[in-house]
């Protein structure tokens, strides 16, 4: 397990997963490795599941892995999902004062601002009828895979804190996000990639990328997501210097190990092991990671497919990237698209993002879907808020705000019920009232389809036990296949 | 070892013990209670209660259940939930042993099912008479008496009484002295952060005198690595970054605070003067530039800025900070817990978090948008500049604080005024109304965490942990201290020495507890596998600055730390550009280049990554306690970071240049200069071998490229990595 090569924690981690079938496959071999470097510590921390308390109640795991597409800045759900007819016919009318009750203020709309409908034509699509716009042709042939759940809501409508809302599920930056808490509690399933991986894609839009939206907070540093570069190697220092060939650097490494093999002789500190280890993983790192992001063994039609340039970064090839990385096993990709954030012109850049990502994200479904791959893979889409049904800016280029208090996201794949549209807003797209489904509720299906109860999953820090959903969030049974 | 928090390693003691007792390992099992029969509330039954019971019958008054109180015993014994020597007619011992779903506690739906051991403490603690005692860290300490010991002639001070009754309790001795290269290395790496030079390790070696290792210790203490040193563990209690933190993350005059610090801790500033001044230094009268300096250290509390942000809620969000960090650093608390509803397991409620919050309300905050923002101080710099430096400044009116329901600064309950915590009631002559009195209040002697929190703290960075273990909680969820009387001696010591930091530090690096060998002892890991009664040393993987400032050293680049504005090591190519963040990485030239860590310019939301890989935090909150991971991607930092080749490539000139021209001086040299030490026998030809294989190949023949990888392989060894 590269990235879990001393896994001490990864023994207390399982405890919280109880019976919970996902995690023993990756379990088994964590504590196999661990038990070589730990000794009797590794066994009778092995135990505890068994013996400690009463384990908690198995969930079967429907899926393994996912794949987060997020569109950061916020897409509309009034231009790509939630149709709204009285939205459209009242178009231009000052927005109604009982939307604005409980409301603190818009994030950068001052005034009275108007209502404004979406030009886009909407229609019900496959056999499922789930309705999509026509900034989404291509999504549309896959619709029947899709859950579209229109009742998100979320707790701030500034951008860095509600993608931190989203990934951690706080508005502070300093907690583990999903993939963090996911590679924590389920470890990875491929030994030479990292169990957390970030990829990137978009147009700047002024929303810079933090380290800590794929940061481990205060889980251990080996859960914190890896970015992959879009230019020279994927993994910052992968390659050797210009002058060190890989048989260089082998015969380097053999002395090192060599050295530090005698110092675990003479010291007996089980941490050499786990260095020795590192380094190793390292050396097959710079194989494996190569490997992965060489798309040259991929045929022309799925370039064709997803809409990708091999040689060119962008959300096509991150997708096309994400369906290798998922087949090797890695437990969580996240993409960020970013260019989402449509103050002042939509119309321009949401039909840019559309014709970036539509073709590509349908792809990739039917891709995985095509390998089997759907059926133990979760992937969700969304932002970290909508925009608002009223216009910042109107006029012939017109916008639309940040919007939390209504918005829309979809999963498919593993476990959900396909072909589902789940719960709704008012008639002006502005409020979940039907079913709403806050970013907590979210989380706690998500780790329910991973096999983790998310109230189980947790860890000591600060005096208290912390968990993703905080002490919030229920599981959207309706949403589960 | 290091990387495990202390919460980990205290799940990992819990563990143990309870797998120990099913395997019918009673050595282990009983070792918890090694040193008292009787069960001790504090330590045996608190914990458990806390952990399995206070969520709903405690402090808490908003989430109790069913007007149950099990924390106050008056409480408890009224609600026939304890009657005290009756084990059999306690509700709570029979309601922890009840087999059926509706009557055993804790409720199943919590998952929090008490051991088998754990049901037999509290059986065992109600017979006993269920004693309730005040938690262990709200007791002011009293200067223990030094215990007495079997082997007398190994202490050196104290100290080391204290750790050797613990070991002897269990039946096991300590390591021998490490031998004296080693301990020039440790001392060396821990006090100045650099590897020795060879020339000090020869001179150590063969100094006879019995003082010698006290000598060193002074001279090496006098130096200004040893300040920079300790500056950098400061810092990250600090929050110290060049930028604001938040999405905008601009930069700000930070880096004179950070000179501050160093310059404070180089004359050596007593710590109840140095608290003073960082918390209020500008309320002090006649406040100097340095005082108000000082008072930057809660200007760093992350600063939102910009048009989408509402400005009250972003401005108590900074206030929030500085209360939880003010927790943290000074009184070991997680406050942080108080600020939407009372502590579930410390006696914080939330009305004393708002009224902590209210000492640190008053500062001075204006504008909106971008504009908006604390005071500054306009401030010559030592190179003539005129800087506006982010500062303290108390507002005339001090503002009105409210209780915040559930934290949301949208919901005001009632009006509260200054002051501390009502537990700390007694330490408290009068109740401080402002940052300065608060700050007294801190450092007037008796109030009693302070002091063990900083002892605690000089403890970790010797040996990797705290004897609490949970360095930032010494509430009723953190760690019991591993040697209690010794903590509180040290404690003492400290206060009655005027704060004085340096010379506790110097206690304990003089102890013979510090000088032991670092081998781990088979028969005390039999018994006690994370070595927290020292049966020997610690060994500490560097933390990242030392990584990057020791291999610039082996290589002979180093330069010195200047202070000033940060300075800008290479950096990969679009490292910012990638993210989208704003400004340019202009990387530095001559000597700015390899200048010490330390002078690392830092951005909050993007730190340099070769940091970044090796853990240093962000400091975008308090670190009081670095993860210390162990990662291939950290392989790849000290093997291929240009960072690192570059150091190599000096090592090998120097090899080249300073020794004489063969091969076993110059592997006599490099070992020497990278792991202050001689090479055995069998090192010398296995490196003598490496040598003769690279010089057939082509591409490695070339004296400076074979002796760059030499030095790589030094660089990279466990043992360069890991402070011995």
């Amino acid at each position: 397990m590269a990235f879990h090569p001393i896994s001490t924690d990864g023994l207390q981690r399982r405890a919280f997963l109880g019976a919970a079938a996902a995690g023993l496959g990756a379990a088994a071999a964590g504590l196999g490795a661990s038990a070589a470097g730990l000794g009797g510590i590794a066994l009778a921390t092995l135990l505890r599941p068994a013996t400690a308390g009463m384990p908690p109640p198995a969930i079967r795991p429907r899926a393994k892995r996912v794949i987060f597409l997020f569109m950061a800045g916020g897409p509309s759900h009034i231009d790509l999902f939630d149709p709204k007819p009285l939205l459209n016919r009242m178009d231009g009318a000052t927005i109604p004062p009982e939307l604005l009750k409980n409301h603190q203020q818009f994030a950068l709309i001052r005034g009275t601002p108007s209502l404004k409908g979406s030009p886009y034509h909407f229609q019900p699509r496959g056999q499922s009828g789930i309705v999509i716009s026509s900034l989404l042709p291509h999504l549309a042939t896959v619709a029947d895979e899709l859950t579209v759940i229109r009742s998100m809501h979320t707790t701030t409508n500034v951008h860095d804190p509600a993608v931190h809302f989203l990934n951690g599920g706080s508005v502070q930056g300093d907690r583990p996000t999903l993939g963090a808490w996911l590679s924590y509690g389920l470890g990875t399933e491929n030994e030479d990639l990292p169990a957390y991986v970030v990829l990137t894609s978009g147009v700047s839009d002024g929303q810079p990328l933090l380290q800590n939206f794929w940061g481990n907070g205060f889980l251990p540093a080996q859960h914190a997501g890896v970015p992959l570069r879009n230019s020279g190697p994927p993994v910052l220092h992968l390659d050797n210097p210009p002058n060190v060939s890989a048989a260089t650097r082998r015969s380097e490494l053999d002395l090192v190990q060599w050295m530090n093999r005698r110092q675990h002789e003479s010291l007996g500190d089980p941490e050499i092991t786990a260095r020795i280890a590192s380094y190793e993983l390292a050396f097959r790192m710079q194989a494996s990671v190569p490997e992965f992001a060489d798309l040259t063994s991929e045929p022309a039609h799925q370039f064709e497919a997803y809409g990708a340039d091999p040689a060119k970064p962008s959300l096509a090839r991150n997708c096309l990237l994400a369906r290798r990385l998922v087949e090797r096993g890695v437990r969580f990709v996240q993409l960020y698209d970013r260019g989402w954030d449509s103050h002042t012109d939509i119309d321009a850049e949401h039909t840019r993002q559309c014709a970036a990502a539509d073709r590509p994200i349908a792809a990739l479904l039917a891709d995985l879907r095509q390998r089997g791959l759907l059926d133990d893979t979760l992937v969700i889409w969304g932002g970290e808020f909508g925009r608002t049904p009223v216009a910042q800016v109107s006029g012939a280029t017109w916008g639309r705000d940040h919007h939390p208090h209504g918005f829309t996201m979809w999963m498919a794949g593993a476990g959900v019920r396909s072909g589902l549209t789940y719960g709704g807003t008012d008639e002006f797209g502005y409020h979940a009232v039907e079913k709403p489904m806050h970013v907590h509720d979210l989380h706690a299906t998500v780790l329910h389809l991973l096999g983790i109860d998310h109230e189980q999953l947790t860890f000591r820090a600060q005096g208290r036990d912390f968990r993703l959903t905080d002490v919030a969030g229920s599981v959207v049974n309706d949403l589960l296949a | 070892m290091t990387r495990l928090t202390g919460t980990e390693v205290q799940s990992r003691r819990r563990l143990i013990c309870v797998v120990a007792m099913l395997c019918l390992l009673p050595a282990c099992a009983s070792d918890l209670r090694a040193d008292a029969p009787r069960v001790a509330y504090d330590r045996d039954v608190r914990p458990i209660l806390a952990e399995h019971c206070f969520a709903c019958h405690g402090p808490d008054a908003a989430a109790r259940q069913a007007d149950l109180r099990l924390d106050l015993r008056a409480d408890a014994i009224a609600a026939g939930a304890i009657v005290p020597g009756k084990p059999q007619e306690s509700l709570l011992v029979r309601r922890v042993h009840a087999t059926t779903e509706e009557e055993v506690m804790p409720p199943p739906s919590t998952h929090k099912q008490l051991t088998s051991l754990q049901q037999s403490v509290l059986s065992d603690w109600v017979e006993e008479g269920a004693d309730y005692e005040t938690h262990w860290s709200l007791v002011p300490p009293r200067r223990p008496e030094v215990p007495q010991v079997t082997n007398s002639a190994w202490p050196r001070n104290p100290i080391d009484a204290f750790v050797l009754a613990a070991l002897e309790a269990r039946q096991l001795a300590p390591s021998p002295e490490a031998d004296r290269a080693m301990l020039v290395r440790r001392l060396s790496l821990d006090l100045t952060g650099l590897p020795p030079d060879p020339a000090l390790v020869a001179a150590f070696v063969a100094d006879p005198a019995p003082d010698a290792y006290e000598r060193l210790v002074d001279s090496l203490m006098a130096s200004r690595d040893y300040a920079e040193r300790r500056a950098q563990d400061w810092l990250d209690l600090a929050r110290y970054a060049d930028t604001r933190g938040y999405a905008d993350d601009k930069p700000d005059h930070y880096w004179p605070y950070r000179d501050w610090v160093v310059a404070a801790i180089a004359r050596n500033q007593p710590f109840d003067q140095f608290t003073i001044e960082q918390l209020a230094g500008d309320m002090l009268p006649g406040a100097t530039p340095e005082q108000q300096i000082a008072t930057m250290f809660h200007r760093q509390a992350p600063q939102a800025k910009g048009n989408t942000y509402p400005v009250e809620e972003y401005r108590l969000k900074g206030v929030v900070d500085r209360v939880n960090t003010t927790g943290a650093v000074w009184l070991g608390l997680t406050v942080a817990c108080a600020e939407c509803h009372d502590h579930k397991f410390d006696p914080i409620s939330q009305v004393d978090y708002y009224r902590l919050l209210a000492i640190f309300n008053s500062i001075e905050h204006g504008g909106e948008g971008f504009a908006q923002g604390g005071p500054l101080m306009s401030w010559e710099s030592p190179g003539g500049e005129t800087l506006d430096v982010p500062v303290m400044r108390e507002r005339r009116e001090p503002r009105e604080t409210f209780v915040h329901i559930r934290g949301d600064f949208l919901q005001r309950g009632e009006q509260v005024g200054p002051g501390v915590p009502a537990v700390f009631a007694d330490s408290a002559v009068e109740q401080p109304t402002n940052r300065l009195e608060f700050a007294r209040w801190l450092v007037n002697g008796r109030q009693p965490l302070v002091a063990r929190v900083v002892a605690n703290r000089f403890w970790q960075y010797a040996f990797g942990h705290g004897l609490v273990r949970t360095p930032a909680d010494f509430g009723l969820r953190g760690e019991w201290p591993t040697h209690p009387e010794l903590l509180d001696w040290l404690a003492s010591e400290f206060v009655s020495s005027g704060w004085d930091t340096r010379s506790l530090h110097r206690l304990i690096v003089t102890s013979a507890t510090y000088r032991q060998a670092g081998r781990r002892a088979e028969a005390a890991a039999r018994i006690d596998p994370d070595n927290r009664f020292l049966g020997w040393m610690p060994r500490v993987r560097l933390p990242a600055e030392q990584i990057r400032d020791q291999a610039l050293a082996v290589g002979g680049l180093l330069e010195s730390f200047a202070g000033g504005p940060g300075i800008f090591p290479p950096q990969p190519v679009g490292y910012w550009e990638d993210r989208d963040l704003p400004g340019t990485w202009e990387t530095s030239r001559g000597a700015d280049l390899h200048r010490k860590s330390l002078s690392i310019y830092r951005r909050r939301m993007a730190l340099h990554p070769t940091l970044e890989l090796l853990d240093a935090p962000a400091r975008t909150v308090c670190t009081v306690q670095r993860s210390m991971s162990n990662l291939p991607t950290q392989a790849l930092v000290t093997l291929n970071d240009p960072i690192f080749v570059e150091a190599a490539e000096a090592f090998a000139d120097r090899i080249l240049r300073e020794a004489p021209a063969d091969d076993d001086a110059r592997i006599t040299y490099a070992f020497a200069v990278s792991l202050s030490r001689t090479p055995t026998e069998a090192e010398q030809r296995r490196f003598l071998d490496f040598i003769a294989a690279s010089r057939v190949s082509a591409a490695t023949a070339d004296p400076r490229r074979l002796w760059t990888s030499v030095a790589t392989v030094l660089l990279n060894l466990d043992e360069t990595l890991v402070r011995p």
